[in-house]
């Protein structure tokens, strides 16, 4: 360790006094282990199917809702709450609302579309991730200053017009496969589980503040979405406008991550 | 902005978003992206859009106007070609529209995209020429355009929609004719359109400049995509067309808005609420209206009402803040004083915030939350010509000067810079810097006697040094030289003399000569070292190092040869080096020391061990604190700077002085 010091101040030594026990710590790591255990495996095990080529068929939907970008959704929020949990820092606020997002907006879909085992998905997200909550030391900030952003606020309310006209329509498939593949894996579910969190997500990054940095997890899970679905033949319409709010939505947070004034 | 304005875009915007539906409407995207739909369609709204913008300025110049018309125009042809390609290609059966929209879109796309190859890039920014002789330039593009247009349309081809569609007139011979002449002027045209954006890079300076770049930029990357259109695959081809197309409005946009391009600020903010409204209106609408159409036993007519309901329930808050949003973006917090104050006061308070750094937290407050482009603060009687802070990109217009008073008395000068394209600081601007201004006054004014002390300090220090050294020269040459000769005297008295009393006398006096030269000689050694009097400062440096070198104690010296610098410099730089090889001797118990004077714009000290650090060398012994106090204290003395870096592998003293006291810039 190097410190830099002008004398003859004396040496300033990191404080250590606001870490978390040993108690906490192990809470935090049983929590930890409760919630992310499932979307570990399952982002291991789908992304072998992916490289193993199996369920091609399933492809896009491997690689979006049904896999990475769920994951993504899902595992990001925890190890970030569990991270600040662990430093003894209060949990940024952007990751607390990912993470009550993904929760309320898998219960929704799941009352939507029960089929397929999603109420028991959600149910268990629902429960490990209150564990987390639980364990951690700080809780996040949820209620935060509004602040419409002229930008950013367009940009979401018109995702929000393609991505839930989108879930609509894959609720609407999920509830029409009774049979079959997808009536015992909810596929459409996730799609359109997914498609709800990230329109909340930009309407969180449009209007709060301290919630601006979901806009970066946005435009990488649309600009994924649109090219998964051009790139695997999916339905031009619906990818074309997800690639297209991807990219309004980084030329937007591209000016307004520049105009935003250090603090 | 004209009704005649509102109208010509019409062709443009409606006949691109018409175009978007009905693509949407029938399915037919994929035959949509194969058309180029995408393309046209940016053309097709954005740049009308960005024509109306600029057009609404009241005070726009007869040269930008003309341009915003070109951009009008170019909108407006592509609004017609792509309306004309989802036509035909949504077509069941061939008809009268059908044949017209077949010779439409495969000709009227070419005033609309070719121009911003050509025209556009040739009358940006101010919608003149560079020259008399680009009219030849702009003059084949305009021919080039409209033969191409022409020889295009005759072109015998079918257009592939869902039905098969031949063009109602063609003739081969006369296409292409015409298509070649065209292409033959437009080449020229293009090559000359970049080349003009260059010449204009050349000629220009400052914000001028800054408008032509990010302009050339755009051009740059549409023509870059365009020239490689045939390389890359279908879809991405016409997508990264439609993007770069989008460039070039976003350029201009940018020109506008940061840039000062055309001077059109309340327009632009305007332009930029309305959009972002009416966009946030459109998107809460259509949500809505989709959530509702998704309950059970819905009803069209109901959903819409209710949708139409809640959006109109929701605009005038959203208006209201969107309009701050809008506000912030060009002004920061201006219209919020109380935020740019609380931001204020927040730096300020920051735990162990030094007060010589309030000058700088005041100038990257202005900068930072109200967006102006500079800021910089000078300290009243400060005799330094440079200013005490500075934050932002300052600017060649002259500033906007605030007076810092405290006690009446002016401490200082804050300089202000209006943002790009404004001629001066807005009221409500200079109302906020003002409060700033009288928030830090008093802060600065303890600045400003701090520095005052340090001056007088430095004043007294050199002083100081200059008398000890001519006190030393005068005991040296004067005192010092009288007392041996006198000594010398009386030695040689001493030895003529045969009698025994007058000899012990004598042998006596001697002694007390030679004690009084020996007093002397401990006062002058005590007023200045003399190893640099003796010596010189590079082989007095030298010296010390060469008195801690021990068997395991490996010195290595690396000292300037002619290094030279004011008396109370050179006394500072000895004792600092001194007490800085000593502390490492005693505290470190380092194997390998480094001597290190370097002679540039300053002086630089480094002297540095591998020894256990500061923290474990301070346990074992007390006071090394008060050493290094000393060694801060002389830097400071004479208008310099030490910094000690510690860790467990080793300690490094550095000292950074002026050669004259006072003098480090």
């Amino acid at each position: 360790m190097t410190t830099h010091t002008n004398t003859p101040s004396p040496v300033h030594l990191p404080d250590l006094s606001d870490r978390p026990g040993r108690g906490r710590r192990s809470l935090l790591v049983v929590a930890g282990v409760l919630a992310c255990g499932v979307p570990v495996v399952f982002t291991l095990n789908i992304t072998r199917m992916l490289v193993m080529g199996i369920d091609t068929d399933h492809r896009f939907h491997q690689l979006t809702g049904q896999g990475e970008i769920l994951f993504a959704l899902w595992l990001l929020p925890l190890l970030a709450l569990l991270r600040a949990g662990w430093q003894g820092r209060r949990p940024g606020t952007a990751a607390g609302w990912a993470h009550l997002v993904l929760v309320a907006a898998g219960a929704g879909c799941a009352v939507a579309a029960p089929g397929g085992g999603a109420p028991a998905l959600v149910g268990l997200i629902g429960i490990t991730g209150s564990f987390v909550w639980v364990a951690l030391p700080l809780r996040p900030q949820l209620r935060v200053g509004v602040q419409v952003d002229p930008l950013l606020m367009p940009v979401a309310l018109a995702a929000s017009a393609v991505l839930l006209p989108y879930a609509v329509d894959q609720i609407g498939l999920q509830n029409a496969a009774t049979t079959g593949f997808h009536s015992e894996n909810p596929h459409y579910f996730d799609m359109a589980w997914i498609a709800v969190v990230l329109a909340a997500y930009a309407l969180l990054a449009g209007l709060l503040p301290a919630a601006r940095v979901l806009a970066t997890g946005f435009v990488v899970a649309m600009v994924w979405l649109g090219s998964a679905g051009l790139a695997l033949g999916e339905s031009t319409a619906w990818s074309l406008s997800f690639l297209v709010v991807g990219v309004l939505t980084a030329a937007a947070s591209v000016v307004v991550r520049r105009q935003t004034p250090r603090n | 902005m004209t009704a005649g304005a509102a109208l010509a875009a019409v062709p443009g915007i409606g006949g691109g978003v018409l175009a978007l539906v009905l693509a949407a409407w029938h399915g037919t995207w994929d035959l949509a992206v194969d058309g180029q739909v995408p393309v046209d369609a940016v053309v097709a709204i954005a740049y009308p859009m960005t024509a109306l913008v600029v057009l609404s300025s009241s005070a726009l110049r007869r040269g930008a106007r003309a341009l915003a018309w070109i951009l009008m125009v170019a909108g407006g042809c592509s609004g017609v070609a792509t309306l004309s390609t989802v036509v035909a290609q949504v077509a069941t059966e061939p008809s009268t529209a059908t044949d017209v929209a077949v010779l439409l879109l495969s000709s009227v796309w070419v005033p609309g995209f070719l121009s911003l190859l050509t025209l556009v890039p040739l009358f940006y920014p101010d919608g003149l020429l560079p020259g008399r002789l680009w009219r030849l330039a702009a003059g084949a593009a305009v021919i080039g355009i409209a033969l191409l247009t022409l020889g295009l349309g005759l072109y015998p081809e079918t257009f592939e929609g869902r039905i098969r569609l031949p063009k109602p007139v063609s003739h081969l011979g006369i296409a292409q004719g015409l298509t070649y002449a065209g292409a033959a002027l437009l080449l020229p045209a293009g090559l000359a359109g970049v080349a003009s954006l260059v010449v204009r890079l050349v000629r220009t300076r400052g914000l001028a400049r800054r408008q032509v770049i990010v302009f050339l930029a755009a051009a740059a990357l549409l023509i870059a995509v365009t020239v490689t259109q045939g390389s890359l695959p279908s879809p991405v081809d016409i997508l990264a067309q439609a993007v770069a197309a989008a460039m070039v409005p976003i350029a201009i946009g940018v020109a506008i808005t940061r840039h000062g391009l055309y001077e059109m600020d309340v327009a632009v903010r305007r332009s930029l609420v309305a959009v972002s409204l009416g966009t946030c209106l459109a998107g809460a609408y259509l949500t809505l209206f989709a959530l509702l159409q998704a309950l059970p036993r819905h009803e069209s007519a109901l959903s819409a009402a209710v949708a139409a309901g809640l959006t109109g329930a929701i605009m005038q808050p959203l208006a209201k803040r969107l309009t701050a949003g809008v506000d912030r973006m060009f002004y920061g917090d201006r219209a919020d004083p109380f935020a740019v104050t609380s931001a204020l006061a927040g730096r300020l308070t920051e735990a162990g915030l030094d007060v010589a750094l309030v000058p700088q937290v005041l100038c990257d407050t202005v900068v930072e939350t109200l967006r102006l482009p500079a800021a910089r603060v000078w300290l009243a009687g400060d005799s330094s010509d440079r200013p005490v802070a500075t934050a932002g990109a300052v600017g060649d217009e002259p500033p906007a000067e605030f007076e810092l008073r405290h006690r009446g008395d002016v401490v200082a000068e804050l300089d202000v810079w209006p943002r790009a394209g404004e001629q001066g600081l807005h009221p409500r601007d200079e109302l906020v810097v003002r409060g700033l201004a009288d928030q830090v006054a008093p802060a600065v004014a303890a600045v400003q006697l701090h520095r005052q002390l340090q001056r007088s300090r430095e004043a007294l220090v050199a002083a100081r040094e200059d008398e000890r050294l001519q006190l030393r020269r005068d005991l040296h040459d004067g005192l010092g030289a009288t007392l041996a000769g006198l000594r010398l005297q009386v030695e040689t008295a001493q030895y003529l003399s045969d009698q025994p009393d007058v000899d012990g006398l004598l042998g006596s006096a001697g002694d007390g000569v030679a004690q009084a030269v020996a007093e002397v000689r401990a006062i002058t050694d005590g007023l200045r070292p003399a190893a640099l009097d003796e010596l010189g400062l590079a082989r007095a440096l030298s010296a010390l190092a060469d008195r801690v070198r021990a068997p395991g104690l490996e010195v290595e010296v690396d000292i300037a040869e002619h290094v030279a610098a004011a008396p109370a410099v050179e006394v500072a730089l000895h004792r600092i080096a001194a007490e800085a090889l000593a502390n490492a001797v005693r505290h470190s118990g380092a194997r390998r020391l480094s001597l290190r004077v370097r002679d540039g714009r300053h002086v630089e000290l480094h002297v540095s061990d591998d020894g256990v650090g500061l923290r474990a060398g301070a346990d074992a012994t007390a006071g090394s604190g008060l050493g290094l106090a000393s060694m801060r204290q002389r830097a400071e003395e004479v208008g310099g700077t030490l910094e000690l870096l510690t860790s467990d592998s080793g300690t490094t003293v550095h000292a950074l002085l002026p050669h004259s006291v006072g003098d480090l810039t």
